[in-house]
This record gives C-alpha cells, structure tokens and sequence, in this order.
C-alpha cells in the first residue's frame, strides 16, 4: 500500500510538471473545464426557471445537486477520467502489454497515471457555489452534515469509478469503442437529479441506473438534512459491492486479452 | 464518376463501424430521456413535450455534424491536410460528401426510432404536420444540416492560427446546445435568451427543424425559417470561404 502511496506521489509530481511543459495545452483544458461548469449553472438556471419543484425537491435544492454534480465531477475528472480516455487508444496501439509486463497492478495503471489538473477547477468553483448558495438561503448546516456531505462524495467517487470501469473493461473485448466514454460522461448525467426520478419512473431497465442517482443525491439530503439514512446504507453497499465486481470483471477480462503488438 | 466512387468508399467505411454509430445515437437518447423524466416530475410532461426531445433525438441525429475534429486536429494541426490540397477536389466538397454515409445510417436510425414509438408508444408522440408540407420539412433540415457543417467547418479553420482550438470547440459546443434549444423548447426561455437565440444560426439547425416536423409552423412561418436559414448559410459561406484562403497560406506540413 505504501508503495502504491508512493508511485501516486511521484505520479502526482510528473503530471504537474507537464503542466509546466505545455502551458498551452493546461490553459485550453482549463478553459474548457469552466466553460462546462458553468454550462451547469446556467443548465439548472434554465430548468429552475421554469420548474419550481421536482421530485419532492424544490428549485433551490435541485440547484444544490447540480452544484454537488460539479463537485464530484471535478474530483472524478482529476483523478480517473483522462486515463479511461486513453485506454481505447492503449489497446489499439498495442501499448497495454507494456503495462502488462510492468511490476505494478494494471487496474492502477490504467486508472492513475495521469492527474488533470485543470479539472479541480470545476470543484473549486463548485465549493465557491456551494458555500454562497448555502449562506444566501440560510440552511442550517452543521460539522456533522459538513463531514459526512465529504465521506458520502468520497463513496460516490468510488461508485463513479467501479461503474466506469466496468463499461472500460469491455474494451479488451471491442477497443474500437473509443466514444465509450463519452457515453459514460453523458450516464454520470443521472447524477444531477434526484433520485426520485428513476425510481419513481415506472421503467424497469431504470432500476440499473439508480446508483449513479444516488452519488450526488445522498450526500446532498444529508447536507439539507433530509431524510437519507436508507439511502446511505445502499449507496456503501453499493459503492463495495460495484468495487469489488469491477476488480473481479477486470481480472476475468485479462485472461482473454490478446495482443497487438 | 469519381464523385460517386469516393461516396461508396465513405460509405464503407461508415457502415464497417456501426456500432460505434449506435453509441453515437444513445448519447442525444440518454440526455432527452432524462429531461423528459425531469419534466414529468416537474409537473408539466406533455406528450408534446416528449415528442419534441424525441425528435431532437432524431434532428440531433440528422443536422449536427462532428466535422470539427477531423478538420483541426487531423487535418491541419496534423498536417494531412496536405494531402487534400494536393487532389484537384474542393476539401470542403470532400468533407461533405465524407459525411452522407453518417447522415444516411443516421437516417436509418432514425426511421427505426420513429417507427419503433409508432408501433409501441403512439400516445409518446403527437406530431400534427399536414403531410403537404413535408417537402418543406426536408428542406428545413438539409439547411439546417448545411448550416451546422458550414458553421463546423469555418471554425474549424481558426487551427490555422490556434493550432490548439479545443477549448474553443467546448465553448461552441455549449453555446450551440444552450441555443438551439436543447435544453428545453425556446419558447421556455427567459425572453432575452429567446431573442439571441432567434437571431443566431444555432436554433435554425436543431430548434426550428424539429418544430417543422412536430407540426408547430404554419406554412408562413416554414418560409420564414427556410429565409434566415438561407441568409445565415451565404453569409457562413463567405466567412468560410475567406478564412480557408487566408489559412491555407498559412498552412506548414512538415515532413509529410
């Protein structure tokens, strides 16, 4: 573990120099980046114009939601997304058997070894959001809904990451699916509504999608105090139970992968 | 001749990667879905109202065109482009016809969509268009198609000086799905939005398309549409057209 710790750190460092090296290239990305967050903004503005309510869920607390989706988003995006953005390529170039041979678990280097920086703007300007919209509508928030707001965003990164990487895996299988991600990017849209919505939707094939619901819906209700302790309980359920399977599908995706180099 | 043996290589090699197309095709799915679901929890889902995103499902399909990678990042920031420039065929007539084997199997697509909520959830769509119209429909989305690629194309260009246009592209990317009323239907709009949105391009290639075919015009209102969407091309050709001979000269392939 503490090897791993390590290599991170040093990952970390690498990916921040690169930054340095192609100035021009972290700038574009950054503009970018804002540019979507505050697509989110203007995306709930819209919606909330019109609608007051939704799901039991009035239009200041559905703009909390959006705001805890830029949040997480933010995280995400700096941690994991650009590496899955390569991994199509990797295969097809026949770079992964490079990664195969190295004497460091695949799951971790396909998933960290590179950071985006630019991305943690989005979760800077989400707290920004987050602490005026809090402050302006006067909710009661405590240390304990702040806290466990911090712990639930950290189990909704690891449901985010198990169900990107289950999609991901597929690609030892068909690694001409590249767009696979940017349909991944449009499923973590479930994440800016309640999770009332699927649920409450009547369609069956629904139900599947209710985890990503849930990432950014509990630890809002927590914040708002809601009432959320059943959905707490089945997004760490969840959360592990994804983990676990998307470990156990990677290891069963290796033993078929054939090179092609 | 070689017109129509470029058009069956295009078309092979889009029809070789379909299910990459399917994929394609569930994105634009995916995003209406979920807003229909919102509408509905909001109180004011409308069988108008689901048809409108299934058919920006389907306009999405047929009008928006993804021209601009190809065009900045292979093409010029590359350097192939120095393989088009040396064939005695327009690049932008190229790129055009390159796209209509996507359009056709996107077409296909579509027809099946369509078809499939037809048979299954006739209540889920209401489209009200007099079917003497539907030339008019065709012609509303082939402009709007033209004005998408043209406006693609132009911007693409910008790599001539910018080489990296990409956090560019995201920007236009969010302008064109906030106006062209991707989002909710332009009339929802807070009026100044509304009124931006009617003067820029961006609502005559995917708002004004679906309306057309959901039946909302009348007749003076599709010869209004077709008008601007007229307007708006000739003046993106004449901005295409100056900037591809501007950034030609500026143009270096190096070792190509």
């Amino acid at each position: 573990m503490r090897r791993y710790l390590r290599i991170y750190k040093a990952v970390l460092k690498i990916n921040l120099s690169l930054i340095l090296a192609y100035r021009a290239n972290f700038i574009s990305h950054l503009f970018s980046t804002t540019a979507w967050a505050a697509f989110n903004f203007i995306w709930i503005g819209l919606l909330t114009h019109k609608a007051s309510s939704a799901f039991g869920w009035r239009s200041d607390e559905l703009v909390v939601i959006t705001i805890g989706y830029i949040i997480i988003t933010g995280i995400y995006y700096f941690l994991f997304a650009h590496n899955f953005e390569n991994f199509s390529q990797i295969i097809d170039h026949g770079r992964f058997d490079s990664i195969l041979l190295k004497p460091l678990d695949s799951q971790f280097q396909i998933s960290m070894m590179d950071a985006s920086y630019a991305s943690l703007i989005r979760t800077v300007l989400g707290v920004i959001g987050l602490i005026w919209w809090v402050s302006a509508h006067h909710y009661s928030v405590g240390l304990f809904q702040v806290v466990s707001f911090i712990v639930l965003m950290g189990v909704g990164v690891v449901v985010m990451y198990s169900v990107w990487f289950l999609f991901i895996t597929t690609l030892i299988w068909y690694p001409n699916l590249s767009n696979i991600v940017d349909f991944l990017y449009t499923l973590n849209g479930f994440a800016r509504y309640p999770a009332e919505m699927l649920r409450n939707s009547g369609i069956p094939s629904l139900i599947l999608l209710v985890p990503i619901s849930l990432i950014v819906a509990t630890p809002v209700k927590i914040l708002l105090q809601k009432n959320a302790w059943g959905d707490i309980l089945l997004i760490i359920v969840i959360g592990c139970t994804l983990f676990w399977l998307s470990r156990i599908f990677w290891k069963f995706a290796l033993k078929h992968y054939t090179s092609a180099s | 001749m070689r017109w129509i043996r470029m058009l069956s290589l295009y078309f092979e090699r889009t029809f070789e990667y379909r299910l990459r197309s399917l994929l394609w095709l569930m994105l634009p799915m995916i995003n209406n879905m979920t807003l229909i679901l919102f509408w509905t929890g909001a109180g004011m889902g409308s069988s108008a109202l689901s048809t409108y995103y299934i058919l920006m499902t389907i306009g999405g399909l047929l009008t928006t065109s993804h021209v601009e990678y190809e065009v900045s990042e292979i093409d010029i920031k590359q350097g192939q482009l120095v393989n088009y420039l040396t064939k005695p065929i327009s690049y932008y007539w190229m790129n055009l016809l390159n796209e209509i084997p996507y359009r056709v199997l996107q077409m296909i697509y579509a027809t099946t969509i369509i078809g499939f909520f037809l048979l299954f959830f006739p209540r889920a769509l209401s489209i009200t268009l007099n079917m003497l119209y539907f030339p008019l429909v065709i012609l509303i989305f082939t402009l709007g198609y033209l004005l998408s690629f043209t406006f693609k194309m132009s911007l693409s260009y910008l790599a001539f000086w910018f080489k990296d246009i990409h956090g560019l592209m995201e920007l236009v990317t969010i302008v064109i799905i906030i106006m062209s009323g991707g989002i909710m239907p332009l009339p929802w709009y807070p009026q100044t939005l509304q009124t931006i949105s009617n003067i820029l391009p961006f609502a005559y290639s995917g708002y004004y398309p679906v309306v057309s075919l959901q039946g909302v015009l009348s007749l003076n209102q599709m010869i209004t549409v077709i008008t601007v969407q007229g307007i708006w091309l000739s003046i993106l050709l004449l901005i295409h057209n100056a900037l591809w001979s501007r950034g030609v000269k500026e143009f270096t392939a190096v070792g190509q």
